[in-house]
Protein backbone atom coordinates (compact mmCIF):
# COMPACT_ATOMS: atom_id res chain seq x y z
CA UNK A 1 0.00 0.00 0.00
CA UNK A 2 1.31 3.66 -0.94
CA UNK A 3 2.34 5.65 1.90
CA UNK A 4 0.06 9.00 2.66
CA UNK A 5 1.94 12.20 2.23
CA UNK A 6 1.14 15.09 4.10
CA UNK A 7 0.81 18.22 1.51
CA UNK A 8 0.86 22.22 1.97
CA UNK A 9 -0.13 24.24 -0.93
CA UNK A 10 0.33 27.21 0.54
CA UNK A 11 2.11 30.70 -0.86
CA UNK A 12 1.99 32.93 2.40
CA UNK A 13 5.96 32.05 3.19
CA UNK A 14 5.13 32.80 7.06
CA UNK A 15 1.83 30.89 7.01
CA UNK A 16 3.43 27.93 5.28
CA UNK A 17 6.47 27.39 7.87
CA UNK A 18 3.78 27.72 10.56
CA UNK A 19 2.02 24.73 9.55
CA UNK A 20 5.00 22.79 8.28
CA UNK A 21 6.25 24.04 12.01
CA UNK A 22 2.95 22.45 13.61
CA UNK A 23 2.88 19.38 11.23
CA UNK A 24 6.38 18.48 12.37
CA UNK A 25 5.44 18.82 16.11
CA UNK A 26 1.84 16.44 15.10
CA UNK A 27 3.65 13.79 13.81
CA UNK A 28 6.71 13.92 16.51
CA UNK A 29 3.70 13.96 19.15
CA UNK A 30 1.83 11.00 17.78
CA UNK A 31 4.74 9.18 16.31
CA UNK A 32 3.52 9.47 12.53
CA UNK A 33 6.27 9.62 10.26
CA UNK A 34 5.08 10.91 7.18
CA UNK A 35 6.32 12.84 4.38
CA UNK A 36 5.42 16.33 4.33
CA UNK A 37 5.87 18.27 0.98
CA UNK A 38 5.70 22.17 1.01
CA UNK A 39 5.86 22.88 -2.72
CA UNK A 40 4.09 19.98 -4.18
CA UNK A 41 4.20 19.44 -7.75
CA UNK A 42 1.10 19.25 -9.94
CA UNK A 43 -1.29 17.24 -10.02
CA UNK A 44 -1.22 16.19 -6.62
CA UNK A 45 -1.39 12.53 -6.41
CA UNK A 46 -3.74 10.91 -3.40
CA UNK A 47 -2.48 9.34 -1.19
CA UNK A 48 -2.93 12.43 0.52
CA UNK A 49 -4.13 15.25 3.04
CA UNK A 50 -3.88 18.04 1.77
CA UNK A 51 -4.11 21.95 3.21
CA UNK A 52 -4.82 24.24 0.56
CA UNK A 53 -4.81 27.84 1.21
CA UNK A 54 -7.60 29.39 -0.36
CA UNK A 55 -5.87 32.95 0.18
CA UNK A 56 -3.46 32.06 -2.62
CA UNK A 57 -6.15 32.89 -5.39
CA UNK A 58 -6.16 29.08 -7.07
CA UNK A 59 -8.24 26.22 -6.48
CA UNK A 60 -8.19 23.22 -4.75
CA UNK A 61 -8.26 20.06 -6.87
CA UNK A 62 -11.36 18.10 -7.13
CA UNK A 63 -10.32 14.72 -6.30
CA UNK A 64 -12.55 11.56 -6.85
CA UNK A 65 -15.19 10.27 -4.54
CA UNK A 66 -13.15 7.57 -2.66
CA UNK A 67 -11.14 7.51 0.51
CA UNK A 68 -7.36 7.85 -0.28
CA UNK A 69 -7.44 11.36 -0.25
CA UNK A 70 -8.05 14.18 2.30
CA UNK A 71 -7.95 18.10 1.82
CA UNK A 72 -8.57 21.12 4.55
CA UNK A 73 -9.07 24.14 3.19
CA UNK A 74 -7.17 27.27 4.95
CA UNK A 75 -8.36 30.91 4.69
CA UNK A 76 -8.06 34.17 6.95
CA UNK A 77 -11.92 34.73 6.10
CA UNK A 78 -14.08 32.18 7.89
CA UNK A 79 -17.12 33.20 5.22
CA UNK A 80 -14.56 31.30 2.37
CA UNK A 81 -15.60 27.83 4.76
CA UNK A 82 -18.97 28.57 3.24
CA UNK A 83 -17.57 28.84 -0.82
CA UNK A 84 -15.40 26.10 -0.53
CA UNK A 85 -18.24 23.55 -0.29
CA UNK A 86 -18.33 22.73 -3.54
CA UNK A 87 -14.66 21.07 -3.11
CA UNK A 88 -15.80 18.53 -0.47
CA UNK A 89 -13.31 19.31 2.01
CA UNK A 90 -13.38 17.49 4.91
CA UNK A 91 -12.57 20.22 6.99
CA UNK A 92 -11.68 24.31 7.52
CA UNK A 93 -9.00 26.28 9.13
CA UNK A 94 -9.07 29.55 9.91
CA UNK A 95 -5.71 31.63 9.69
CA UNK A 96 -3.54 31.76 12.06
CA UNK A 97 -3.83 28.11 12.24
CA UNK A 98 -2.60 26.47 15.76
CA UNK A 99 -2.18 22.92 16.73
CA UNK A 100 -5.88 22.04 18.04
CA UNK A 101 -7.37 23.28 14.88
CA UNK A 102 -4.93 20.72 13.04
CA UNK A 103 -5.43 17.43 15.81
CA UNK A 104 -9.08 18.29 15.21
CA UNK A 105 -8.80 18.02 11.77
CA UNK A 106 -6.58 14.71 11.06
CA UNK A 107 -8.72 13.22 13.79
CA UNK A 108 -11.43 13.01 10.33
CA UNK A 109 -8.69 11.04 8.08
CA UNK A 110 -7.46 8.66 11.01
CA UNK A 111 -7.90 5.82 8.39
CA UNK A 112 -5.22 8.05 6.05
CA UNK A 113 -2.52 8.18 8.41
CA UNK A 114 -3.61 5.08 10.71
CA UNK A 115 -0.75 3.01 9.16
CA UNK A 116 1.97 5.16 9.66
CA UNK A 117 1.91 5.73 13.36
CA UNK A 118 4.93 3.34 15.00
CA UNK A 119 4.30 0.61 17.32
CA UNK A 120 4.95 -0.82 20.27
CA UNK A 121 5.66 -4.90 19.86
CA UNK A 122 4.66 -6.71 23.05
CA UNK A 123 4.28 -10.49 23.00
CA UNK A 124 1.22 -10.98 25.46
CA UNK A 125 -0.56 -14.30 25.39
CA UNK A 126 1.59 -16.12 23.06
CA UNK A 127 0.51 -13.72 20.52
CA UNK A 128 2.49 -10.49 19.14
CA UNK A 129 0.91 -7.61 19.33
CA UNK A 130 1.69 -4.22 17.75
CA UNK A 131 0.23 -1.35 19.79
CA UNK A 132 0.54 2.39 18.78
CA UNK A 133 2.53 4.41 20.88
CA UNK A 134 -0.02 7.09 21.10
CA UNK A 135 -2.32 4.87 22.71
CA UNK A 136 -0.07 3.54 25.20
CA UNK A 137 -0.95 5.56 28.28
CA UNK A 138 1.67 4.25 30.82
CA UNK A 139 3.87 1.09 31.66
CA UNK A 140 3.80 -0.47 34.71
CA UNK A 141 6.71 -3.14 36.04
CA UNK A 142 5.68 -5.51 38.00
CA UNK A 143 7.31 -8.91 39.46
CA UNK A 144 7.00 -10.84 36.35
CA UNK A 145 7.38 -8.25 33.56
CA UNK A 146 5.15 -5.56 32.99
CA UNK A 147 1.69 -4.26 32.33
CA UNK A 148 1.05 -2.56 29.46
CA UNK A 149 -1.95 0.22 29.59
CA UNK A 150 -3.47 1.46 26.37
CA UNK A 151 -6.59 3.62 26.40
CA UNK A 152 -8.67 1.02 25.86
CA UNK A 153 -6.96 -2.60 27.16
CA UNK A 154 -3.99 -3.85 29.51
CA UNK A 155 -1.98 -6.59 27.95
CA UNK A 156 0.41 -8.19 30.39
CA UNK A 157 4.40 -9.48 28.97
CA UNK A 158 6.85 -11.23 30.38
CA UNK A 159 9.53 -8.62 29.58
CA UNK A 160 11.10 -6.28 32.04
CA UNK A 161 10.41 -2.53 32.08
CA UNK A 162 13.72 -1.15 31.07
CA UNK A 163 13.71 -3.67 28.23
CA UNK A 164 10.54 -2.03 27.17
CA UNK A 165 11.46 1.67 27.80
CA UNK A 166 14.61 1.10 25.44
CA UNK A 167 12.18 0.83 22.83
CA UNK A 168 9.81 4.35 23.62
CA UNK A 169 10.29 7.48 21.84
CA UNK A 170 11.74 9.29 24.84
CA UNK A 171 10.00 12.81 23.62
CA UNK A 172 6.57 11.14 24.80
CA UNK A 173 7.57 8.89 27.46
CA UNK A 174 9.13 9.34 30.66
CA UNK A 175 9.98 7.18 33.69
CA UNK A 176 8.32 8.78 36.80
CA UNK A 177 8.98 6.34 39.32
CA UNK A 178 11.11 2.84 40.15
CA UNK A 179 8.14 0.96 38.26
CA UNK A 180 6.20 3.25 36.40
CA UNK A 181 6.95 5.11 32.73
CA UNK A 182 3.51 6.93 31.62
CA UNK A 183 2.96 9.05 28.60
CA UNK A 184 3.38 12.90 28.18
CA UNK A 185 0.30 12.59 26.00
CA UNK A 186 -1.86 11.46 28.52
CA UNK A 187 -0.85 13.45 31.53
CA UNK A 188 -3.71 15.38 31.84
CA UNK A 189 -2.64 17.58 35.58
CA UNK A 190 0.64 17.12 36.83
CA UNK A 191 2.10 18.27 40.51
CA UNK A 192 5.03 18.33 42.29
CA UNK A 193 3.79 14.84 43.59
CA UNK A 194 2.04 13.21 40.73
CA UNK A 195 1.13 12.94 37.51
CA UNK A 196 -2.72 12.49 36.88
CA UNK A 197 -3.50 10.24 33.55
CA UNK A 198 -6.73 11.40 31.22
CA UNK A 199 -7.72 7.75 32.15
CA UNK A 200 -8.11 9.29 36.21
CA UNK A 201 -5.05 7.63 37.21
CA UNK A 202 -2.78 9.25 39.61
CA UNK A 203 0.90 8.07 39.56
CA UNK A 204 3.22 9.27 42.33
CA UNK A 205 6.24 11.12 41.27
CA UNK A 206 9.60 8.98 42.29
CA UNK A 207 11.98 11.79 44.50
CA UNK A 208 14.81 10.98 42.21
CA UNK A 209 12.78 11.23 38.76
CA UNK A 210 10.71 14.66 39.94
CA UNK A 211 12.74 17.10 38.05
CA UNK A 212 13.42 14.93 35.28
CA UNK A 213 9.47 14.80 34.56
CA UNK A 214 8.63 18.35 34.75
CA UNK A 215 11.42 19.10 32.40
CA UNK A 216 10.09 16.48 29.67
CA UNK A 217 6.46 17.78 30.51
CA UNK A 218 7.61 21.57 29.93
CA UNK A 219 9.56 20.65 26.40
CA UNK A 220 6.08 18.23 25.32
CA UNK A 221 4.44 21.13 26.22
CA UNK A 222 6.30 23.52 24.00
CA UNK A 223 6.10 20.71 21.38
CA UNK A 224 2.52 20.38 21.90
CA UNK A 225 1.52 24.20 21.18
CA UNK A 226 4.13 24.20 17.93
CA UNK A 227 7.07 26.12 19.84
CA UNK A 228 9.68 23.66 20.04
CA UNK A 229 12.18 24.22 17.29
CA UNK A 230 12.35 20.61 16.07
CA UNK B 1 -33.61 1.74 -1.83
CA UNK B 2 -35.61 4.31 -0.63
CA UNK B 3 -34.05 7.48 0.54
CA UNK B 4 -35.56 9.20 4.17
CA UNK B 5 -34.96 13.06 3.77
CA UNK B 6 -35.50 15.35 6.86
CA UNK B 7 -36.35 19.12 6.30
CA UNK B 8 -36.13 20.91 9.46
CA UNK B 9 -37.39 24.57 9.21
CA UNK B 10 -40.02 27.04 10.96
CA UNK B 11 -40.85 28.65 7.79
CA UNK B 12 -44.16 26.34 5.82
CA UNK B 13 -43.35 28.07 2.30
CA UNK B 14 -39.30 27.26 2.72
CA UNK B 15 -40.18 23.33 3.05
CA UNK B 16 -42.58 23.37 0.86
CA UNK B 17 -39.94 25.31 -1.58
CA UNK B 18 -37.52 22.74 -0.55
CA UNK B 19 -39.53 19.27 -1.07
CA UNK B 20 -40.35 21.02 -4.24
CA UNK B 21 -36.74 20.53 -5.32
CA UNK B 22 -36.18 17.29 -3.75
CA UNK B 23 -39.05 15.90 -5.87
CA UNK B 24 -37.82 16.95 -9.03
CA UNK B 25 -34.17 15.27 -8.39
CA UNK B 26 -36.11 12.37 -7.61
CA UNK B 27 -38.18 12.18 -10.71
CA UNK B 28 -35.12 13.29 -12.65
CA UNK B 29 -33.23 10.30 -11.00
CA UNK B 30 -35.80 7.75 -10.81
CA UNK B 31 -34.88 7.71 -7.56
CA UNK B 32 -37.56 6.56 -4.32
CA UNK B 33 -37.79 8.87 -1.43
CA UNK B 34 -39.40 9.62 1.98
CA UNK B 35 -39.89 13.08 2.88
CA UNK B 36 -40.62 14.13 6.71
CA UNK B 37 -41.40 17.40 7.80
CA UNK B 38 -40.62 19.66 11.03
CA UNK B 39 -40.47 23.00 12.24
CA UNK B 40 -38.39 23.16 14.82
CA UNK B 41 -35.38 21.83 16.14
CA UNK B 42 -36.85 20.13 18.95
CA UNK B 43 -39.24 17.98 16.78
CA UNK B 44 -36.20 16.78 14.69
CA UNK B 45 -34.39 15.89 17.91
CA UNK B 46 -37.90 14.03 19.14
CA UNK B 47 -37.20 12.17 16.02
CA UNK B 48 -33.78 10.88 16.14
CA UNK B 49 -34.58 10.10 20.04
CA UNK B 50 -37.33 8.18 18.88
CA UNK B 51 -34.32 5.89 16.72
CA UNK B 52 -36.06 6.97 13.23
CA UNK B 53 -32.93 7.04 10.78
CA UNK B 54 -32.65 9.71 7.94
CA UNK B 55 -29.83 9.29 5.42
CA UNK B 56 -30.53 13.09 5.07
CA UNK B 57 -31.46 15.86 6.57
CA UNK B 58 -31.48 19.47 5.56
CA UNK B 59 -31.54 22.04 8.25
CA UNK B 60 -32.11 26.09 8.51
CA UNK B 61 -30.45 27.64 11.04
CA UNK B 62 -31.96 30.14 12.32
CA UNK B 63 -34.94 28.45 14.25
CA UNK B 64 -37.01 29.79 17.41
CA UNK B 65 -35.45 28.14 20.68
CA UNK B 66 -32.79 26.02 18.95
CA UNK B 67 -30.65 26.96 16.34
CA UNK B 68 -30.16 24.60 13.20
CA UNK B 69 -26.19 24.77 14.71
CA UNK B 70 -27.36 23.21 18.26
CA UNK B 71 -29.30 20.71 16.92
CA UNK B 72 -26.43 19.18 14.10
CA UNK B 73 -24.07 19.28 17.13
CA UNK B 74 -26.47 16.96 18.90
CA UNK B 75 -27.01 14.67 16.65
CA UNK B 76 -23.04 14.49 15.74
CA UNK B 77 -22.87 14.07 19.71
CA UNK B 78 -24.99 11.17 19.67
CA UNK B 79 -22.51 9.57 17.35
CA UNK B 80 -25.07 10.08 14.36
CA UNK B 81 -23.82 10.04 11.08
CA UNK B 82 -26.42 11.10 9.09
CA UNK B 83 -25.16 13.55 6.26
CA UNK B 84 -26.60 17.00 7.91
CA UNK B 85 -26.99 20.12 4.68
CA UNK B 86 -27.42 23.44 6.02
CA UNK B 87 -29.99 25.26 3.78
CA UNK B 88 -29.67 28.68 5.32
CA UNK B 89 -29.85 32.36 5.00
CA UNK B 90 -26.72 32.72 7.51
CA UNK B 91 -23.73 33.48 6.06
CA UNK B 92 -22.05 33.04 9.83
CA UNK B 93 -21.72 29.86 10.49
CA UNK B 94 -19.59 28.13 7.97
CA UNK B 95 -16.47 27.58 9.91
CA UNK B 96 -19.39 25.51 12.54
CA UNK B 97 -20.72 23.67 9.56
CA UNK B 98 -17.66 21.50 9.47
CA UNK B 99 -17.05 21.62 13.40
CA UNK B 100 -20.23 19.43 13.08
CA UNK B 101 -18.86 17.57 9.19
CA UNK B 102 -21.94 19.12 7.28
CA UNK B 103 -22.43 17.54 3.76
CA UNK B 104 -23.40 20.98 2.25
CA UNK B 105 -23.92 24.37 2.98
CA UNK B 106 -27.29 25.85 1.11
CA UNK B 107 -27.61 29.95 0.80
CA UNK B 108 -30.98 30.77 0.54
CA UNK B 109 -32.27 31.69 -2.03
CA UNK B 110 -30.80 28.28 -3.49
CA UNK B 111 -31.68 26.95 -6.99
CA UNK B 112 -32.36 23.68 -8.17
CA UNK B 113 -28.94 22.75 -9.34
CA UNK B 114 -27.65 23.99 -5.46
CA UNK B 115 -29.90 20.64 -4.15
CA UNK B 116 -29.36 18.33 -6.98
CA UNK B 117 -25.29 18.72 -6.34
CA UNK B 118 -25.76 18.17 -2.47
CA UNK B 119 -27.87 15.12 -2.75
CA UNK B 120 -25.50 13.93 -5.37
CA UNK B 121 -22.69 14.06 -3.04
CA UNK B 122 -24.14 12.81 -0.20
CA UNK B 123 -25.95 10.10 -2.27
CA UNK B 124 -22.24 9.01 -3.23
CA UNK B 125 -21.12 9.55 0.59
CA UNK B 126 -23.47 7.44 2.83
CA UNK B 127 -22.68 6.88 5.97
CA UNK B 128 -21.63 3.38 6.87
CA UNK B 129 -24.62 3.18 9.57
CA UNK B 130 -27.07 3.63 6.90
CA UNK B 131 -25.65 1.34 4.07
CA UNK B 132 -27.54 -1.94 3.32
CA UNK B 133 -26.89 -4.95 1.58
CA UNK B 134 -28.92 -5.83 -0.95
CA UNK B 135 -29.84 -9.61 -0.66
CA UNK B 136 -32.59 -12.44 -2.18
CA UNK B 137 -34.10 -13.92 0.37
CA UNK B 138 -36.82 -16.17 1.20
CA UNK B 139 -38.55 -15.07 -2.40
CA UNK B 140 -38.23 -11.53 -1.89
CA UNK B 141 -35.44 -9.05 -2.16
CA UNK B 142 -34.57 -7.52 0.85
CA UNK B 143 -32.50 -4.35 1.95
CA UNK B 144 -30.31 -4.89 5.26
CA UNK B 145 -28.68 -2.24 6.80
CA UNK B 146 -24.96 -2.99 7.36
CA UNK B 147 -25.67 -2.06 11.00
CA UNK B 148 -28.03 -4.93 11.97
CA UNK B 149 -26.02 -7.65 10.63
CA UNK B 150 -23.93 -9.33 13.47
CA UNK B 151 -21.85 -11.88 11.87
CA UNK B 152 -22.21 -14.34 8.73
CA UNK B 153 -21.61 -17.60 8.26
CA UNK B 154 -21.11 -20.50 5.57
CA UNK B 155 -23.81 -22.85 5.43
CA UNK B 156 -23.08 -25.64 2.86
CA UNK B 157 -22.98 -23.65 -0.64
CA UNK B 158 -25.13 -20.77 0.89
CA UNK B 159 -24.84 -18.13 4.38
CA UNK B 160 -25.97 -17.60 6.84
CA UNK B 161 -26.17 -13.98 8.02
CA UNK B 162 -27.21 -13.23 11.74
CA UNK B 163 -28.89 -9.98 11.96
CA UNK B 164 -30.03 -8.46 15.58
CA UNK B 165 -33.85 -9.52 14.11
CA UNK B 166 -33.32 -13.28 12.77
CA UNK B 167 -31.27 -15.39 10.49
CA UNK B 168 -31.68 -15.30 6.68
CA UNK B 169 -29.91 -18.11 4.57
CA UNK B 170 -28.90 -16.62 0.89
CA UNK B 171 -27.77 -18.07 -2.29
CA UNK B 172 -24.44 -16.44 -1.98
CA UNK B 173 -20.99 -17.11 -1.04
CA UNK B 174 -19.29 -15.44 1.92
CA UNK B 175 -16.50 -14.37 -0.37
CA UNK B 176 -19.07 -12.56 -2.96
CA UNK B 177 -20.79 -11.00 0.36
CA UNK B 178 -17.41 -9.63 1.72
CA UNK B 179 -17.33 -7.57 -1.34
CA UNK B 180 -20.50 -5.79 -1.50
CA UNK B 181 -20.39 -5.39 2.23
CA UNK B 182 -16.48 -3.70 2.07
CA UNK B 183 -16.86 -2.25 5.18
CA UNK B 184 -14.09 -1.33 7.96
CA UNK B 185 -16.36 -2.25 10.46
CA UNK B 186 -16.51 -6.03 9.14
CA UNK B 187 -13.84 -8.65 9.69
CA UNK B 188 -13.23 -11.87 7.69
CA UNK B 189 -11.72 -13.66 10.73
CA UNK B 190 -12.34 -17.34 9.12
CA UNK B 191 -12.91 -18.73 5.88
CA UNK B 192 -16.30 -19.24 7.07
CA UNK B 193 -16.91 -16.24 9.06
CA UNK B 194 -17.27 -12.40 8.55
CA UNK B 195 -18.40 -10.15 11.69
CA UNK B 196 -18.89 -7.08 12.27
CA UNK B 197 -16.95 -5.86 14.91
CA UNK B 198 -19.37 -3.73 16.25
CA UNK B 199 -21.02 -6.63 18.15
CA UNK B 200 -17.70 -8.15 19.52
CA UNK B 201 -17.64 -8.35 22.93
CA UNK B 202 -14.13 -9.81 23.99
CA UNK B 203 -11.03 -11.71 22.33
CA UNK B 204 -11.27 -15.01 23.96
CA UNK B 205 -8.12 -16.88 23.34
CA UNK B 206 -8.82 -17.87 19.40
CA UNK B 207 -12.28 -16.37 19.25
CA UNK B 208 -14.49 -13.30 19.36
CA UNK B 209 -17.11 -13.83 22.05
CA UNK B 210 -20.04 -11.88 20.16
CA UNK B 211 -22.52 -10.07 22.44
CA UNK B 212 -25.24 -12.34 21.54
CA UNK B 213 -22.87 -14.81 23.12
CA UNK B 214 -21.66 -16.67 20.32
CA UNK B 215 -18.04 -17.62 19.84
CA UNK B 216 -16.66 -16.92 16.05
CA UNK B 217 -13.04 -18.93 15.34
CA UNK B 218 -10.13 -16.71 14.40
CA UNK B 219 -8.48 -18.28 11.55
CA UNK B 220 -5.61 -20.26 13.23
CA UNK B 221 -2.88 -18.98 10.54
CA UNK B 222 -3.84 -15.75 11.09
CA UNK B 223 -4.74 -15.46 14.68
CA UNK B 224 -1.88 -12.54 14.78
CA UNK B 225 -3.28 -10.33 12.43
CA UNK B 226 -6.87 -10.74 13.10
CA UNK B 227 -6.20 -9.94 16.42
CA UNK B 228 -3.68 -6.54 15.39
CA UNK B 229 -6.81 -5.90 13.03
CA UNK B 230 -9.40 -5.74 15.67
CA UNK B 231 -7.14 -4.23 18.04
CA UNK B 232 -6.79 -1.50 16.05
CA UNK B 233 -10.08 -1.19 14.59
CA UNK B 234 -11.19 -0.71 18.53
CA UNK B 235 -8.44 1.96 18.62
CA UNK B 236 -9.68 3.96 15.96
CA UNK B 237 -13.25 3.63 16.65
CA UNK B 238 -12.36 5.14 20.31
CA UNK B 239 -10.18 8.18 18.10
CA UNK B 240 -12.78 8.99 16.25
CA UNK B 241 -15.57 9.06 18.96
CA UNK B 242 -13.82 11.11 20.76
Amino acid sequence: MEKTRLVIHMHDTEERSRLFQILSAWMELYCAPMELVTEPSLPIQPPVILFWDLDSGTLPPRFPPDSSHALFVCAADHQAAIHSYPFHPNGFLQKPICMDQVEAALKRCIPLWWNALERLEILSGRVRTQVPFCNVTQIEGTRKGCLVHSSLQTFSVREPLYSLESRLPPRIFVRCQRSFVVNLFHIQKLSRQSAFLSDGTEIPLGRCQKDAVWEAYQQFRLLREGQLQL
Amino acid sequence: MEVVIAICDDLVEERANLARMIQTYSQERDLPIQLCFFSSGEELLDAFHRSQQFHIVFLDIYMPNCSGMEVARQIRAAHDDTAIVFATTSQDHGRDSFDVQASDYLLKPFRQEDVSQALDWCLEHIPESVRCLSVYSEWEQRELPLSTIQYIDVYGHRSRIHTTQSVLVVRRGLDDLEVSIQSPDFLRCHRSFLLNMNYVDSLEGNAFRMSDGTLIPISPSQTAQIRNQFIDWTYIKAWQQK
